[in-house]
C-alpha cells in the first residue's frame, strides 16, 4: 500500500512530469496564459493520461509482448493515444455537452502533447504493474494540474511587471518556471515509502 | 534557386523551430546537459524530419484529406522507430543518454507541424530543403543551449576540460532548472540581438531618406 | 447513389491507411531484424567488459545459477546476477550485479571478489544527479573499494571504515555501500554451500 502511495506522489511531486522531467512543455507555456485555460487543459490531461496509460499498458502486455512485435511500440502507442482522444472527445460531446464546453477544446492539443506519450513509455521502461500504471498516471497528471495552475496564476501577475524589454513574454516564462523547478527538486531524496510507514 | 535557398535558410534564423517558434520544447530542455546530446537529439530528429518530408511529398497527391493526419503519424512513427533501433545499434551511449526521448521524437509538434503545413503541399526538392533547414536550425539550437550549459555546469564541452581545474562548475546549470534558465536568457539574448539589428537598419535608411 | 459513392470513398480511405500501415509494418520488422543481432551483442559484450574490469583475473565467465545463489535472491532482492570467473577451468573469483536505490532511481554495479577480498567495483547505470551523486561513477571513488576484505562490513570513513563519502553525495554513497554489502552476503552464502 506504502509503495503504490509512493509511486502516486512520486509521480506528482518529486518526479514533476513538467519541470523535472520535461514532458508537456508546449501546453505548459502555452495554454497557461490564463487561469481558467490552464484549469481546463490540466484537467483533459489528467483524464485522457489516465485513460492511455491503462490502454498503452493493456496494449504492450497483452499483445505486443506475446507476439514479440515490441518494434512496433512506438506505432501502436501513438495511434491508441490519437485514437483514444478522438473517442473521448465524441463520447463527451454526446454525454456531456458541459464537460465538452469545458475541456473540448484542448483536446485535439492532446495527441501531440509528449506527457501523455512519455507518461505512456516510462509505465513501460519502469516496469510498473497495472495498478502502478494507473497511479503513476494519475500522480503525473496532478502533477500537471498543479505546476500549470501555479504558473497560470504567476503569469497572470507577470503580465503587469515591468519586464526588460528582450525578457518580454516566452523568456521570462522560461526563467520562472526556472525557479519554480528549483523549488520542485527540494522534494528530491525524500524517501516517501518511509515517510507513508513502508 | 532562389525560392529553394529561403526554404532552407528559414530555420535558422525567421522561424527558428526552437528559439521562435517555440516547437520542440521538451527534448530542447531534457537532452541538452551535455554538447553532444544536443547535436545527437538534433539529428536524430532531423533524420525524421527530411524522411518524412520526402516520404508525405512524395504521396501527398495519393494520401485523401480526410485521413491525412493518422497517416502522416503512422509515416512518422515508423521513422522514428528506425532511427530508435538504428540509434540503439551503432551509438548505443547516445541512445541510452537520450533515452525515452528518442521515441517522443513522434510527438515534437515541429515534425507534424511541418508534414502539415509544408511536405503535404509542397514539391519534393523544397520539402527536402524545408526537413533540412529546419531540422539543422533546431540541431543548432539545442546544441548552443546544451554547450552552454555543460560550460557553465561541468567546466567541459564535448567532455573536454575547458573552464581549467579550478573553476567551480555550477552544477545548476546542469540540472532541470539549468535548462530553463539557459534558454530564457538564449532566447532572450536573441530578441536583444534582433531588436539592435532592427534599429540599425531603421536608423540607416532615415540616414538615407534624409540625404535623400 | 450517393450512399453508395460515400461508401467507395470509405473504402477508399480505409486501403489507402491500411497500405500504409502495412508498408510501414514490413519497414519496422526489416528494421527490427537487421539491428537486434548487434544491439544484443553489443549489451552482452559491455556486460562482459565490465566484469572484466572488476575481476581481471579471470578470462571467462558463467553464470552462477545453483541453488545458492537464487534462494539469496529472494532474500535480498537487490541481487540481479551471480557469475563466476573463470581462468582456464579454475574458478578465480566471483561477480555480483547489484541493484539498489538510491537518491534518484536505482543505482546497478558491479562487485568483483576474489580471495576474500574486492577485486574491482563498477556503476553501471545510475541516475543521480549530475556533480555530486553521480560521482560513484568515478574512478577515484571507486578505486577505494579495490583489495578491502570481505570479511566484515565495509562501512564509511565517518563510521570508521575506509570509504570516504563524497562531499553533498551521503545518500549515493551508502547506496553503493549498500549493493557492496548485499555482494559480500551473497558471497559468503556461497561460501558455507562450496
Amino acid at each position: 500500500m506504502a509503495d503504490l502511495v509512493a509511486v502516486f506522489f512520486a509521480a506528482a511531486l518529486v518526479n514533476n512530469v513538467v519541470l523535472i522531467r520535461f514532458l508537456g512543455i508546449c501546453p505548459y507555456l502555452g495554454v497557461s496564459q490564463a487561469l481558467s485555460s490552464a484549469v481546463g487543459m490540466g484537467g483533459a490531461v489528467i483524464f485522457v493520461m489516465t485513460l492511455s496509460s491503462m490502454a498503452t499498458w493493456l496494449i504492450h502486455n497483452f499483445l505486443l509482448i506475446p507476439y514479440g512485435i515490441e518494434y512496433l511500440q512506438t506505432v501502436a502507442f501513438i495511434l491508441v493515444i490519437a485514437t483514444l482522444v478522438q473517442f473521448v472527445e465524441m463520447v463527451m460531446l454526446k454525454f456531456s455537452p458541459p464537460l465538452y464546453r469545458a475541456l473540448g477544446v484542448f483536446l485535439p492539443l492532446i495527441t501531440t502533447n509528449c506527457a501523455i506519450m512519455g507518461v505512456a513509455l516510462l509505465n513501460i521502461t519502469d516496469g510498473y504493474n497495472f495498478i502502478e500504471t494507473l497511479l503513476h498516471a494519475l500522480g503525473a497528471g496532478v502533477g500537471f494540474i498543479l505546476v500549470i495552475i501555479l504558473f497560470a496564476a504567476m503569469r497572470e501577475r507577470l503580465d503587469r511587471a515591468d519586464v526588460p524589454g528582450p525578457m518580454k513574454g516566452t523568456p521570462i516564462a522560461l526563467v520562472t518556471a526556472a525557479l519554480m523547478s528549483m523549488g520542485f527538486m527540494a522534494f528530491n531524496g525524500f524517501n516517501i515509502t518511509a515517510l507513508f510507514g513502508g | 534557386m532562389d525560392r529553394l535557398w529561403r526554404d532552407f535558410a528559414k530555420g535558422f534564423k525567421i522561424e527558428n523551430p526552437v528559439l521562435r517558434l517555440v516547437l520542440g520544447m521538451c527534448p530542447a530542455l531534457a537532452v541538452t546537459t551535455a554538447a553532444i546530446n544536443g547535436i545527437g537529439m538534433g539529428l536524430a530528429t532531423t533524420a525524421v524530419l527530411l524522411m518524412s518530408n520526402i516520404i508525405i511529398s512524395l504521396l501527398r497527391n495519393m494520401i485523401p484529406k480526410k485521413i491525412r493526419i493518422p497517416c502522416f503519424i503512422v509515416i512518422i512513427a515508423s521513422f522514428v522507430t528506425i532511427v530508435d533501433y538504428t540509434m540503439a545499434a551503432f551509438v548505443p551511449p547516445l541512445h541510452e543518454a537520450l533515452g525515452i526521448f528518442i521515441p517522443l521524437i513522434v510527438v515534437n509538434c515541429l515534425i507534424l507541424g511541418r508534414a502539415e503545413a509544408f511536405a503535404s503541399r509542397n514539391p519534393l526538392v523544397n520539402s527536402v530543403a524545408d526537413g533540412l533547414g529546419m531540422g539543422l536550425g533546431f540541431t543548432l539550437s539545442l546544441t548552443v543551449l546544451a554547450a552552454i550549459r555543460e560550460i557553465l555546469g561541468a567546466g567541459t564541452i564535448f567532455g573536454v576540460l575547458i573552464m581549467g581545474t579550478s573553476y567551480q562548475p555550477a552544477i545548476m546549470m546542469i540540472l532541470p532548472p539549468g535548462a530553463f534558465l539557459g534558454l530564457g536568457f538564449l532566447m532572450g539574448a536573441m530578441n536583444w540581438w534582433d531588436e539592435r539589428v532592427r534599429r540599425a537598419e531603421l536608423e540607416a535608411r532615415k540616414e538615407a531618406l534624409s540625404h535623400g | 447513389m450517393r450512399t453508395e459513392g460515400r461508401r467507395e470513398n470509405a473504402l477508399h480511405l480505409a486501403i489507402v491507411l491500411m497500405m500504409i500501415c502495412v508498408v510501414s509494418a514490413s519497414a519496422l520488422a526489416f528494421t527490427y531484424q537487421s539491428t537486434v543481432p548487434r544491439i544484443e551483442a553489443h549489451r552482452a559484450e559491455m556486460e562482459r567488459a565490465a566484469m572484466k574490469e572488476v575481476l581481471p583475473d579471470a578470462n571467462s565467465f558463467e553464470e552462477v545459477t545453483g541453488e545458492v545463489p537464487r534462494g539469496f535472491i529472494e532474500e535480498a532482492p537487490g541481487l540481479r546476477g551471480a557469475f563466476r570467473g573463470l581462468s582456464g577451468s579454475t574458478t578465480v573469483g566471483y561477480v555480483f550485479t547489484v541493484a539498489t536505490t538510491g537518491y534518484s532511481g536505482d543505482v546497478v554495479s558491479m562487485v568483483g571478489i576474489a580471495q576474500g577480498r574486492i577485486t574491482g567495483l563498477e556503476v553501471l547505470r545510475q541516475s543521480e544527479t549530475p556533480g555530486l551523486g553521480a560521482r560513484i561513477g568515478e574512478a577515484e571513488f571507486r578505486a577505494q573499494f579495490a583489495g578491502l576484505s570481505v570479511d566484515e562490513t565495509i562501512r564509511t570513513s565517518r563510521e570508521g571504515g575506509n570509504i570516504d563519502v563524497i562531499a553533498g553525495a551521503t545518500i549515493s554513497t551508502e547506496t553503493v555501500l549498500r549493493g557492496v554489502e548485499i555482494a559480500r552476503q551473497a558471497h559468503s552464502r556461497m561460501g558455507e554451500e562450496r
